[in-house]
């Protein structure tokens, strides 16, 4: 009896590993109906099963963004399991299970089709109007946390997202689009997209964002006379040009993008003059991009890239110096340029190998700050020099059910004296075809950036001592998949942080801060057959601030809840997506809480009105909340606009 | 073997029929792709004239995009009846295909002209195919690959799609 049991158990591991272990993925033994669940995977460094992968990633489609109405990246982002954004009326900020710094998002690596975006200034990773594409153009999203970053490279500290763009196919033949919002808020987009006979894609596009802004924000720092009562009048006003373009051909993919945002800065934090219209920052960001991928034969495949980028950032801010109006020049100029090469390769039975080289030359990272008049030049430096990274990773078959993955690399950085060695180890273990654990160990590590190294803020021309910053994250997953489209996801996390960036009591930058971030996550989603989608995650997180014998850390919500439902309406004619994201209460700066809030965003769309025409109506923060972020410098709490609604046309022709 | 042996064999191969079922699975769209195409199979019924030939003539225009996934139904077979895998295939010769997979090609208007009437499914994944009077379109959405059928164009080409197969579809449209 044990005899037949053990051959019908083997028999069953024999069908599934024939179902998984041939190079070329044979599906035809799914159902048409099973066929309807499967999730199209096309990323291109996790290539393989999410399912199998060393890491938890969350997908978002240009479906999901449409549904919900999403308008900037910053939105869909806030949708996604354990991260939330923040804003401080000039940057939008993303937070990662429960860190949010205002960081300019300098601890997260940005990409767009696998090209870093992280300028060499700040290392801003831009996420709201000040990001590189509009949103209409995305076609996913991925979204990897800390654990599984690490052969992504320097940034990755807790976690990564890449942005992929539409194909020209996916919009196929010209696309004018329009919208209107609260708070005179109008874009426009043109955009053109085509494959041709050959297999030539072509995608190019550009929109122009304008806003007027809240046209009376309140701030309590500044309530008294002389600053308007902390009225900032006409003060919110934002600017958003971009174009971008793609070409594919044959192997060879050729893309370039420009961003030039404006935005007036209503909050006069750090001693500005409040209610002066002239304070406002100007962001400006462009990289062209050449790609080459090649499957050099039936097992292995070859990636190169090359790429050219700048930043530009120009701020103006008005002091009162002496009863004197003056204006004050912030401004950098970041240059950068380099190149990729990676081969992945299945050579060797039950090893699946990643080799990769990086390089990038920071050609300028020109910082200049000067008052005007009288001129008076607070800061005048320039650096560059080398980065070099290499990584390998082997994705290891021990037996049938169980994976083990191992990475490692080593980075080479100009602003570090160090040659950090970071390793990334994974066991994915999959006991039932439905179920799968895995355990994740992996670290890494920040380099100081441009403006840490030389901007200091009270004491201009001291370069200090800095080092990288550390992480070592630890993560225990497990997923659960029916065969009718519901999906399970349980995470455990440990996130230890230190020598992080912050200042000292001189004033000075220093490697003084330390975290520890202990949290659970879980999400359970369901997708119907007929379009509808319910989705409901929860984070909870604590981080931990060392340097206040662990006290709970400035800015880190404990609870973070989400909840997305879609259900296609009259027949399919329209697809409402009804949005509730809860965040909870956040300490600040000064010690008290900002409080928790909750957003619930409604959309609905219809394309069937007439044939290409597309039409969506959003109401968002439907409970007209004046929710609380935490802001700097005199800003304890910013408060949020309220209510705001939306639509949009876009007729395809 | 006794009966209650039968049983236990029965429920164990139930068992490990459901563990594979239960897989929820992810895949490469190009993948995803062919195994549609594969299943179209079963649940269509060309007139007996077009099934006289001893192959499922699967065929491909150029640039198909399906990369190798597709070499894998190089020997499978629907019933007895091998299916056969003509890939970059054009003009008259498309009209010997029971299958036609047009992939992100501008001229399917013309070809869907050519075929029309012909006992020939026509199967895409350019956005609005079966508007253009294309028999079966797949579309990606919600990160998913589905089929929406232009039920019109299919009768007015004397093939015939079962009902379990129409039921499963996204979308039918009727032609404008």
């Amino acid at each position: 009896m044990r005899r037949l049991i053990t051959t019908l158990i083997l028999l069953a591991l024999s069908r599934s590993v024939t179902a998984n272990d041939s190079d070329t993925e044979d599906l035809t033994n799914l159902s048409i109906e099973e066929l309807l669940n499967v999730e199209v995977i096309s990323s291109s460094r996790l290539g393989q099963k999410t399912n199998q992968a060393p890491t938890s990633v969350s997908i978002l489609t240009a479906s999901d963004i449409r549904t919900f109405g999403w308008r900037t990246l910053a939105d869909a982002l806030n949708g996604m399991r354990g991260l939330f954004t923040a804003n401080d009326r000039n940057y939008s900020f993303l937070g990662v299970r429960g860190f949010e710094k205002n960081d300019y998002n300098s601890r997260v690596l940005m990409m767009i089709d696998g090209l870093r975006m992280n300028e060499n200034i700040y290392d801003t990773g831009n996420i709201a109007q000040e990001f590189m594409l509009d949103i209409d153009l995305v076609e996913r999203i991925e979204y990897i946390p800390g654990s599984g970053s690490t052969i992504y490279g320097a940034n990755a500290f807790l976690g990564f997202i890449n942005v992929i763009t539409k194909k020209g196919k996916a919009i196929n033949g010209a696309q004018l689009a329009g919208e209107a919002g609260s708070f005179d808020t109008y874009k426009g987009r043109v955009s053109y997209g085509k494959q041709f006979d050959n297999g030539t894609d072509i995608l190019f596009s550009a929109s122009h964002y304008d806003s007027g802004g809240v046209e009376n924000l309140y701030f309590p720092a500044h309530d008294n006379p002389a600053s308007n009562n902390g009225i900032a009048h006409n003060m919110d006003t934002e600017r958003a040009d971009r174009l971008f373009g793609k070409v594919q051909f044959e192997d060879f993919t050729f893309s370039g993008g420009v961003v030039d945002r404006y935005k007036q800065v209503p909050t006069a934090s750090y001693g500005q003059v409040f209610n002066d219209p002239d304070n406002h920052s100007v962001d400006r960001q462009y990289f062209g991009n050449i790609n080459y991928q090649k499957a050099l034969n039936d097992k292995s495949s070859l990636l190169l890239k090359g790429f050219y980028q700048g930043y530009d950032y120009q701020a103006k801010d008005i002091y009162n110096f002496n009863d004197t109006r003056t204006v004050s020049i912030d401004k950098t100029v970041g240059r950068w340029f380099g190149g990729e090469a990676q081969i992945t390769t299945n050579v060797f039975d039950r090893h699946r190998l990643i080799f990769g080289l990086e390089y990038q030359y920071d050609l300028r990272q020109y910082q200049v700050n000067y008052d005007v008049d009288p001129y008076y030049q607070y800061l005048n430096t320039n650096r560059n020099g080398h980065r070099v990274e290499v990584f390998a990773q082997d994705d290891i078959q021990i037996l049938d059910d169980l994976v083990f993955s191992a990475g490692l690399r080593f980075d080479y950085h100009h602003q570090i004296q160090h040659l950090p060695v970071n390793p990334r180890l994974g066991l994915i273990w999959n006991p039932l075809s439905s179920t799968t654990f895995k355990l994740l160990y992996s670290s890494t590590f920040r380099a100081p950036n441009a403006a840490q190294m030389d901007a200091n803020l009270y004491y201009f021309g001291v370069n200090s001592k800095l080092q990288e910053e550390k992480i070592k994250s630890y993560e225990s997953i497990v997923e659960w998949h029916s065969s009718d489209g519901l999906k399970l996801f349980g995470s455990l996390f440990y996130n230890h942080m230190e020598k992080l960036l912050g200042y000292n009591s001189d004033g000075y930058v220093a490697n003084i801060d330390h975290y520890d971030a202990y949290g659970a996550e879980s999400e359970a989603e369901k997708r119907w057959d007929n379009g509808r989608l319910l989705k409901a995650s929860y984070t909870f997180s604590f981080l931990s601030d060392q340097l206040k014998d662990g006290a709970r850390t400035t800015g880190s919500p404990q609870n973070v809840f989400k909840l997305h439902y879609a259900e296609p309406l009259f027949n399919n004619y329209a697809k409402l997506g009804v949005e509730n994201i809860y965040i909870g209460n956040r300490k600040t700066e000064q010690g008290n809480l900002a409080d928790a809030y909750d957003l619930i965003n409604v959309n609905l769309t219809s394309d069937r009105l007439m044939q290409g025409l597309d039409v969506s109506l959003g109401v968002y923060n439907l409970l007209d909340s004046h929710y609380q972020m935490l802001g700097g410098g005199v800003n304890n709490i910013l408060l949020m606009n309220g209510r705001e609604f939306r639509v949009k046309l876009q007729v395809t022709f | 073997m006794t009966l209650k042996r039968c049983y236990l064999i029965l429920f164990l191969l139930l068992a490990t029929a459901i563990a594979d079922q239960a897989f929820a699975e992810s895949g490469n769209e190009e993948a995803v792709k062919t195994a549609f195409l594969y299943n179209f199979f079963k649940f269509i019924d060309w007139p007996k004239a077009a099934s006289t030939e001893k192959v499922l003539n699967l065929c491909t225009t150029n640039d198909d995009h399906l990369g190798d996934s597709l070499w894998v139904l190089k020997n499978k077979t629907i019933g007895n009846t091998p299916i056969f895998i003509r890939r970059g295939i054009n003009d008259d010769t498309l009209k010997t295909c029971h299958m036609v997979f047009i992939s992100g090609s501008n001229n399917d208007e013309v070809i869907i002209k050519n075929l029309k009437g012909l006992p020939i499914v026509t199967v895409s994944d350019m956005p609005g195919f079966i508007d253009h009077g294309g028999m079966i379109g797949l579309v990606r959405a919600d990160n998913r690959l589905s089929f929406e059928i232009n039920i019109d164009t299919v009768n007015a080409s004397s093939v015939h799609i079962g009902t379990q197969m129409l039921k499963l579809a996204k979308r039918i449209n009727t032609e404008k």
